[in-house]
């Protein structure tokens, strides 16, 4: 009864003569293969069975002592502590709350090679700043390729080489983790040994219900705290909606559009009321001449909406009252975000904007030489701006993750109160996603 | 490869066909040439928007997915001299403006301090986007345009596949080493290769589907090929197959025809030059050895007669054990060229030793011999000596090489094989067995006890 475990290429091999379970036995190399997260299970059945191994399974880089001194808030301390009964879970907290201490609290506490999961570059650059205080950080992603004793990546890059990172942490942090569960990134747990998991997140559902399949990949819920329960470390905030009607000849155009659209829907007897509904259509587009039509219309109406001249003009008053504010204004169409751009003259970031632009502005507008910044759904996560107290959104979808996140964003604890602007087109499908929105908001 | 929603299958009872293009697909393409050529010093932008014009129902997603392989292969120049960055940096530390008349104004302080117009802070302002580049001239034609778009679409397929099998008739070795480089395990299932991940046994996962669409151009530039593959769709399993004989056309990368080294492509070149008759090879189709593929350098035939040659050239230690240990069990006529401190580890029947030169004048003489005019027939009339490679049956010269052949074939249970060859029932008679027949078509071989 001997077993020797060994890493392949985000499985776990197990030879000897031994019955293993969790996964199956494998003609091609003639022995049992399970897959990597598996591990902490094998190793558990291993011990319990009495069974003598030996394992040539982590492949880690030298990991030196942090030592690091910080401060955590009471819910912070009482979320480490809930996660370390098992070390694995998911911790739920508001945007806002700090939960990067969290981690940074365990990170410290377990001491071991850490892989931090991340959405996006800015994210990296974000973590990277916070988490300095324990030395020297790698970056593993599309511009560098280090692996250290604590490595932040995002979440294409480790998907990518998660083959390769799989042996080589025993802790991994999946920061906004509701991404994890995705059909690609969730093989990023699955090809990883690291018994430890931390999940972090504001909101652990997903619209399409793939959520349930957190507590094999990370583990399930072990704490959470709402935004009310912890509002005296949040800065308060209002909301305003402004309600802005299309021009006669937008309105013109809009009406006729949106109506194509709605009769497709009526004579196939469909109706539309979740993305699922919506792919439908997408996907008839293939074989379907009205599909394809009725969805270009649909296009188009909804870009004479968000590109309403009033909309600009409602801004352009915005703007001028509050003269004195640090202002974001967020809008989903990149077109939108570069003739705000050019007609105000406000610094834009969109996904094509690259990487060292993108820093600068930000790094400018937390210094205060720009009081304006124009963005689209890129900053949707996480990225943190100080001291914004202006929200304005031109435009949005109707999931509600976007609309927390992005209150989030001016919900930085300055002093001073943040109002958020709402400007939508009235009388048009907009009005409904906002609507949507909000109802959802106010189920939390 | 191409985005996922340019994806254009059918799905007809659990089989897959990718949308192929062939020469009724010429006119568009050349269409969507012509418009981005026509756009030469405009802006993309302007181009783009015309492709869409373009566009219907039956064919938008070819005609996007056309507009993104000729994009690729479009130089551009940037609309304007000044840094765009510097430009709008200098613009956004004076916003934001509010009012037509103080957006002029910074306009012009900034023209003034860039020593330009005001146009050219307008067109600069953000000149670095892709779309307001400058279209400064497109390198493809239709017909390549249209080759290229098939071998993308069929990548693309791939992509969602969970294990392909293919085989290919030459060009073995970029394969193997292109399976190896990507992470991909193989087995050798009779004629063909069937291609999975490791944790394929595991879970159904599509991970492995960019690995597979990364040796496609390696497959197809095979002579011959065939492809089945298993493609996931939802939870779905649905097949795919296409082979170079079914007329679609695929854009081939140039492949430099690069040799593991210069020694076997000078012993081709001789070869081909001394012997025209012979039919040569390279990388021949693989021998499977226990599950591990084994490909010869080089296999040469005529007629029925075939042997292959392996170049043992400067290997490692390791190498040569594992590579030996296929020799050895690889079980086909094989000539091994090996340096003299590889050639005393092999046992193997035909080894030309050398030691820093590739002995070509001792391959050729053996290929001379090996395929001399007696050695093409399997079985001849016993009449004077018996020659060389042949031994002596009852009244027959029969040729030592079938008889391995036909012993191998036996092992495999191919009796068919040898029956229908040439002199295959006298040299089933020399190993013993006898040819029973069960009707006018069936039979079946016993073997003959000596009592």
């Amino acid at each position: 009864m001997f077993v020797k475990l060994s890493y392949d290429r985000g499985t776990i091999i197990a030879k000897g003569d031994v019955h293993i379970p969790f996964g199956s036995f494998d003609e091609r190399v003639g022995c049992y293969r399970v897959l990597a997260y598996k591990y902490r299970d094998l190793v558990e059945y291993l011990n319990l069975s009495g069974i003598e191994y030996e394992e040539e399974v982590f492949d880690p880089p030298p990991t030196p002592f942090f030592d690091a001194e910080f401060e955590l808030r009471d819910y912070q301390e009482e979320a480490v502590q809930k996660w370390m009964v098992d070390r694995r879970g998911v911790v739920v907290l508001p945007t806002g709350a700090g939960k990067t201490y969290v981690a940074m609290e365990i990170i410290r506490e377990l001491n071991v090679p850490t892989l931090i999961v991340v959405p996006t570059l800015d994210l990296i650059d974000q973590w990277m700043a916070k988490l300095s205080i324990f030395g020297e950080i790698g970056e593993f992603s599309g511009r560098k390729k280090e692996i250290k004793a604590i490595t932040i990546s995002t979440y294409d890059s480790a998907y990518i080489n998660a083959e390769t990172l799989g042996n080589k942490f025993l802790l991994i942090v999946f920061d906004e983790v509701h991404h994890l569960p995705s059909e690609s990134y969730r093989v990023i747990a699955e090809m990883s040994c690291a018994p430890y998991r931390l999940g972090l997140t504001a909101t652990m559902e997903r619209e399409d219900g793939l959520h349930s399949l957190l507590p094999k990949l990370v583990g399930g819920k072990v704490y959470e705290v709402t935004h009310d329960q912890i509002s005296e470390h949040l800065a308060p905030f209002t909301i305003k909606r402004i309600k802005v009607p299309l021009s006669e000849k937008e309105k013109g155009a809009y009406d006729q559009l949106s109506k194509k659209f709605r009769d497709y829907l009526k004579k196939k007897g469909m109706k539309l009321t979740s993305m699922d509904d919506f792919r439908k259509i997408v996907m008839r587009t293939g074989f379907d001449k009205q599909a394809y039509e009725a969805l270009k219309s649909w296009e188009e109406a909804r870009k004479i909406a968000y590109n309403s001249k009033n909309k600009l003009k409602v801004l352009k008053n915005l703007l001028q009252r509050h003269r004195k504010d640090k202002i974001i204004i967020f809008t989903r169409y990149n077109d939108l975000v570069y003739r705000i751009s050019r007609l105000f003259l406000i610094p834009a970031i969109t996904y094509k904007t690259d990487q060292s632009e993108r820093k600068e502005i930000l790094r400018n507008f937390r210094r205060g030489i720009y009081r304006v910044i124009v963005s689209s759904q890129v900053l949707d996560e996480g990225v943190d701006v100080p001291d914004a107290n202006i929200g304005i959104i031109m435009s949005g979808s109707g999931s509600a993750r976007e609309y927390i996140q992005r209150l989030g964003r001016i919900l930085r604890p300055s002093g001073k109160k943040a109002i958020l602007y709402e400007i939508v087109s009235s009388e048009t499908s907009e009005e409904r996603v906002s609507r949507r929105r909000r109802r959802k908001l106010k189920n939390k | 490869m191409l985005p996922k929603e340019y994806l254009d299958v059918r799905k007809i009872k659990g089989k897959i066909y990718p949308r192929f293009v062939d020469f009724e697909w010429f006119d568009i393409a050349k269409k969507v040439i012509s418009i981005y050529a026509k756009n030469t010093g405009n802006k993309l932008k302007k181009a783009r928007n015309e492709v869409k014009k373009i566009e219907d129902s039956e064919n938008y997603k070819k005609i996007r997915a056309f507009a993104r392989i000729v994009e690729r292969e479009i130089d551009f120049k940037s609309p304007t001299t000044l840094n765009p960055l510097e430009v709008r940096k200098l613009l956004f530390s004076k916003g934001p403006v509010t009012t037509a008349s103080e957006r002029e104004k910074v306009i012009e302080e900034v023209a003034r301090r860039f020593g330009v117009d005001k146009r050219e802070i307008e067109l600069s302002m953000f000149g670095d986007m892709e779309e307001d580049s400058i279209i400064d001239g497109v390198k493809v034609d239709p017909e390549t345009l249209l080759m290229k778009y098939n071998l993308s679409l069929l990548q693309t397929t791939l992509m969602n596949a969970i294990a392909v099998r293919f085989r290919v008739e030459d060009n073995h070795k970029k394969v193997f080493s292109g399976i190896k480089r990507l992470g991909l395990m193989y087995e050798i299932e009779d004629e063909f290769v069937r291609l999975t991940g490791p944790a394929s046994i595991l879970k159904q996962t599509k991970k492995y589907g960019t690995a597979f669409a990364k040796l496609i151009p390696a497959i197809v530039n095979s002579r011959l090929w065939v492809i089945h593959a298993e493609i996931l769709d939802y939870d779905r399993i649905y097949r795919m197959s296409i082979s170079s004989e079914d007329g679609v056309m695929f854009y081939r990368e140039k492949l430099s025809m690069d040799f593991d080294s210069s020694l076997e492509e000078e012993l081709y070149s001789r070869l081909i030059c001394s012997r025209r008759d012979l039919e040569i090879v390279r990388e021949p189709s693989l021998v499977s050895v226990g599950g591990f593929a084994f490909i010869p350098d080089f296999r040469i035939r005529r007629g029925d007669r075939e042997i292959y040659i392996e170049i043992a050239g400067f290997w490692t230690e390791d190498y040569v054990k594992k590579k030996v240990e296929k020799i050895e069990r690889a079980n086909i006529p094989l000539l091994v060229v090996a340096r003299e401190e590889i050639a005393e580890k092999l046992k193997s029947r035909h080894v030309i030793r050398f030691k820093n030169k590739l002995p070509y004048l001792k391959i050729l003489k053996f290929i001379n011999e090996y395929f001399a005019d007696s050695g093409g027939k399997n079985i001849m009339k016993a009449e004077g000596e018996v020659p060389e490679k042949y031994l002596r049956y009852k009244d027959w010269f029969v040729s030592i090489d079938f008889i391995e052949y036909c012993k191998k074939c036996i092992e495999e249970g191919r009796v068919e094989e040898v029956v229908e060859k040439e002199g295959g029932s006298i040299a089933l008679e020399y190993l013993g067995y006898k040819v029973v027949w069960d009707g006018l078509s069936d039979f079946r071989i016993v073997r003959v006890h000596d009592d």
